[in-house]
């Protein structure tokens, strides 16, 4: 892909799906995050690149409240989901990642069946009443990760004796399947071959029609190849935040232009 | 190459060494290794030998105590004795009669005479047969010929005892008049003795005496006294004597110690149930006095009095014989090992209810500390915060599960006497349910243990996955990390309950065994969780402290293969679940 290409990419719509405004994660006495504020549009694909520990999963993790987890983990700044503070004290998390769905970085299926795997999220948030029903969320995201067609007769196997770039759509099927409006990709490419990952980021692509898609990756041909917006981090700070081929081509500021030519990192 | 340049010309290369030849420092860390695992199979070979020896020395004795020799004997429910009145039978009639007079002597000791007439044993001929070949070796062995012609010609070996006795008697008289020192004293009482002898049919022994006597006359007493001595035939008289006396000697008693006839009050509640057979005969499986083992298996021959069995003697050994080669008595597996209760007896000591109370307070276990382990253990590893406190209880966890087991028994028995003080201690004293709650208390650490590592070892990325489409905390323990430890909860599960099953300490003190009496031993465990109970360790404990060699050395080691058999099955249940559950990731 050249830098042709991304110029005549159309940039999505203004909608504004999560903003985050003032955002600082403390791990313990650590600061991971200092005082990033990001806006993450709608119908389109936002990478977050970065060297190693700059803390751009860290950031994302945040988008969905996975760094609850982490007892040790402090969120303070304010993240919107169309307009509502995530971190309300009304908002259960367990809402909000049926709504910000996440694909990691290890391929992670359950050690279930393909169909349970996908079926497991829609059966706990009662989005299917009845087993047709649940069947046909099945088909829909397995064709929506583009693994219908490899898994269809074999949906009563484990997920994980798929190759690992099935078990990745699988777990993009499964991401899907709880008819999420973000999705949040931490690296979902960094454990597979350079087939399965063309495949996944065809995949995005498609995905970007209906979702809001954040991706992180440490492969910056591949943010600019599947993406549209691109922040780059460092050292926990948001160094610039833009669209993805004025950020390759012509970066603001002299620490992406660095990174971006392989000079820190 | 910087390195180079500071330091100046390059060093030279080493000489060149052969890859075939070792250096030192190789054949060094050669040689480490090889004394590494020379160690490593010298201690496996240790332990091999060890658990050889253990197992040699359980199977070798407890196997052959499974097999028991039984008296089959065609009982016979006399209406004379059931019955005597003549009119309806009923209940109350029969528990009327006396166990002793009645059933034992009445029932067991006339069956058992009348069993072994129709096997055509001749009682009294086989009992005074063995004494008279006694007699008879005794007289042959002290030179006394001719001796079993004449107890044959004999009217009564009574009589001819006395006749013996007299000779005898006659002979201890001439013995002590050539201690003496009047020759013609002397010369006399051995002529006396000769004629006795003769009178007894001993021609050649009253020659011998007069020969003496001759002596004494010529050679003077010392040499005569030493001419006597030497003969024997005043202790072979006097033996032989007490040996014809036995030979009359028969009495029901000899025969009936020969049965176990303890369990009469099973004979009378059976005809107390059924009594339709009073005046019929039912044959029946009598277990052998557990005596007389070692004599039916070989290991005592008979002979002498170091080889008699205990409480036995020759005439008795005779209808043994008699009543093994008439097929009476049989060797036949012990069922009723697997039934009976615990018994001071060996011949009917079983471990019935022991296995009952000790499967039942398995249950108990099973239930509360798997129960509350796993329970307790998904708390502290998931929802638990981190701080002071839980790192406390999780310290102290660790100390209970290396408390020694005695220490919970107190802690029962505390229980117990807090109970007693309300009033109702009596009642939980020695229960499974009770023994089940001590036996928890101490399974339970290990359970939180096993599972706490369980759980912590289900990858963490299965955890991410489950609250990434939008589980909540028990959602995805629950659905996921659970099922994932479940084998391992299971196997610490089975370790702990195998680990309690074995445990006798705790149970001596709350009262499963011992002191406490017969009547709670000799209970049978019906499975009530409210109910006395025994337990498989404590009965081990008790046979092995058995008075008799046979209960000790036999029986004990049979309690302790059912046992070993339990474990193993555990184990082996304890791996099918581990493969069967375990999945990979």
């Amino acid at each position: 892909m050249n830098d042709m290409q991304l110029d005549q990419r159309v940039v999505g719509s203004d909608d504004i799906k999560i903003s985050a405004r003032n955002c600082q994660v403390f791990y313990g006495d650590t600061h991971a995050i200092k005082d990033v504020t990001v806006d993450i549009e709608d119908k389109m694909v936002t990478a977050f690149i970065g060297p190693s520990g700059c803390g751009k999963s860290t950031f994302l993790r945040c988008l969905n409240r996975m760094n609850d987890t982490i007892e040790s983990c402090r969120v303070e700044g304010d993240i919107r989901l169309d307009g509502e503070d995530i971190y309300d004290k009304r908002v259960d998390p367990v809402q909000l990642r049926a709504k910000v769905g996440m694909v990691f970085q290890k391929p992670n299926p359950f050690p279930k069946s393909i169909y349970d795997n996908v079926a497991y999220g829609p059966k706990i948030h009662g989005l299917a009443r009845t087993k047709a029903e649940l069947d046909e969320i099945v088909e829909r995201s397995l064709r929506r990760a583009a693994l219908w067609n490899e898994a269809k007769d074999r949906l009563q196997e484990p997920g994980t004796g798929l190759s690992g770039g099935q078990q990745q759509r699988l777990c993009i099927a499964r991401a899907v399947a709880t008819g999420p409006e973000v999705l949040l990709m931490d690296e979902p490419c960094s454990a597979l071959d350079p087939i399965a990952t063309a495949q996944v980021e065809e995949l995005i692509d498609e995905l970007r029609q209906s979702y809001s898609v954040v991706i992180v990756t440490h492969s910056m041909q591949q943010a600019a190849r599947v993406s549209q917006k691109t922040a780059f981090f460092h050292l926990g700070n948001l160094v610039e935040f833009g669209v993805t081929s004025k950020i390759f081509t012509n970066p603001e500021d002299p620490r992406t232009e660095s990174y971006i030519t392989g000079r820190i990192g | 190459m910087t390195d180079a340049s500071i330091s100046g010309a390059p060093k030279p290369p080493a000489a060149q060494v052969s890859l075939f030849q070792r250096s030192q420092q190789v054949q060094r860390r050669h040689q480490k290794g090889a004394a590494l695992r020379y160690l490593g199979m010298a201690a496996i070979t240790l332990v091999l030998v060890f658990l050889g020896v253990l197992l040699w020395s359980i199977f070798s004795r407890g196997l052959p105590a499974l097999w028991q020799y039984q008296a089959e004997i065609e009982i016979y429910y006399d209406p004379a004795i059931l019955n005597s009145d003549g009119g309806e039978v009923t209940a109350e009639e029969i528990e009327g009669v006396s166990l002793r007079s009645g059933f034992e002597q009445g029932i067991f000791a006339v069956s058992l005479e009348r069993t072994l007439e129709n096997a055509g044993i001749d009682i009294e001929g086989t009992v005074a047969g063995a004494w008279i070949g006694q007699a008879t070796g005794i007289l042959d062995s002290a030179g006394l010929e001719n001796g079993s012609a004449i107890i044959q010609s004999a009217d009564s070996p009574t009589d001819l005892a006395q006749e013996f006795g007299q000779a005898g008697n006659a002979l201890r008289a001439a013995n002590t008049a050539l201690d003496g020192e009047d020759p013609a004293a002397a010369v006399e009482a051995l002529t006396a003795a000769s004629e006795a002898l003769a009178a007894a049919g001993f021609e050649a022994a009253a020659a011998e005496v007069a020969s003496i006597a001759a002596t004494a006359e010529g050679e003077g007493l010392e040499a005569a006294d030493t001419a006597l001595s030497a003969t024997g035939y005043q202790q072979g008289l006097f033996d032989a004597a007490t040996a014809l006396r036995q030979a009359d000697g028969y009495e029901q008693g000899d025969l009936l110690a020969i049965i176990y006839a303890a369990n009469r009050r099973d004979v009378r509640d059976r005809v107390v149930n059924n009594l339709d057979l009073v005046g019929d005969t039912s044959r029946e499986g009598v277990p052998i006095s557990i005596a007389l083992t070692r004599y039916l298996s070989g290991e005592l021959s008979g002979v002498g009095q170091a080889q008699m069995p205990p409480g036995f003697d020759i005439g008795q050994l005779a209808l043994v014989d008699a009543m093994r080669d008439a097929g009476i008595i049989d060797r036949n597996f012990r069922w009723s090992f697997f039934t009976n209760t615990y018994s001071q007896n060996g011949a009917v000591a079983g471990i019935g209810p022991a296995l009952m109370g000790s499967a039942y307070m398995m249950l108990v276990v099973l239930v509360f500390s798997l129960l509350f382990g796993v329970a307790a253990s998904i708390y502290l590893e998931e929802f638990a915060p981190k701080n002071k406190l839980t790192d406390f209880i999780e310290i102290n966890i660790a100390n209970l599960a290396a408390v020694p087991s005695i220490v919970f028994g107190i802690l029962g028995a505390a229980i117990l006497f807090t109970l007693g003080g309300l009033g109702f201690g009596n009642s939980i004293r020695g229960t499974a349910l009770l023994g089940g709650i001590v036996l928890s208390l101490m399974t339970l650490p290990t359970i939180v243990i096993a599972t706490r590592a369980a759980l912590k070892a289900v990858p963490p990325s299965i955890r991410d996955a489950a609250l990434g489409v939008g589980a909540s905390k028990v959602q995805t323990v629950f659905h996921h990390v659970l099922p994932l430890a479940a084998p391992g909860i299971l196997t610490g599960t089975i370790i702990g309950i195998a680990q309690a099953l074995g445990e006798t300490a705790p149970l001596l003190l709350i009262g499963l065994s011992v002191s406490t009496g017969a009547g709670l031993l000799s209970s049978p465990f019906t499975g009530g969780l409210l109910e006395q109970a025994q337990s498989m360790p404590t009965v081990v404990f008790l046979l092995a402290q058995n008075e008799d060699a046979t209960v000790r050395e036999g029986l004990a080691q049979s309690a302790i293969i059912v046992m070993l058999l339990l474990l193993f099955a555990l184990n082996f249940l304890a791996i099918m679940l581990r493969r069967r559950f375990e999945r990979r990731w």
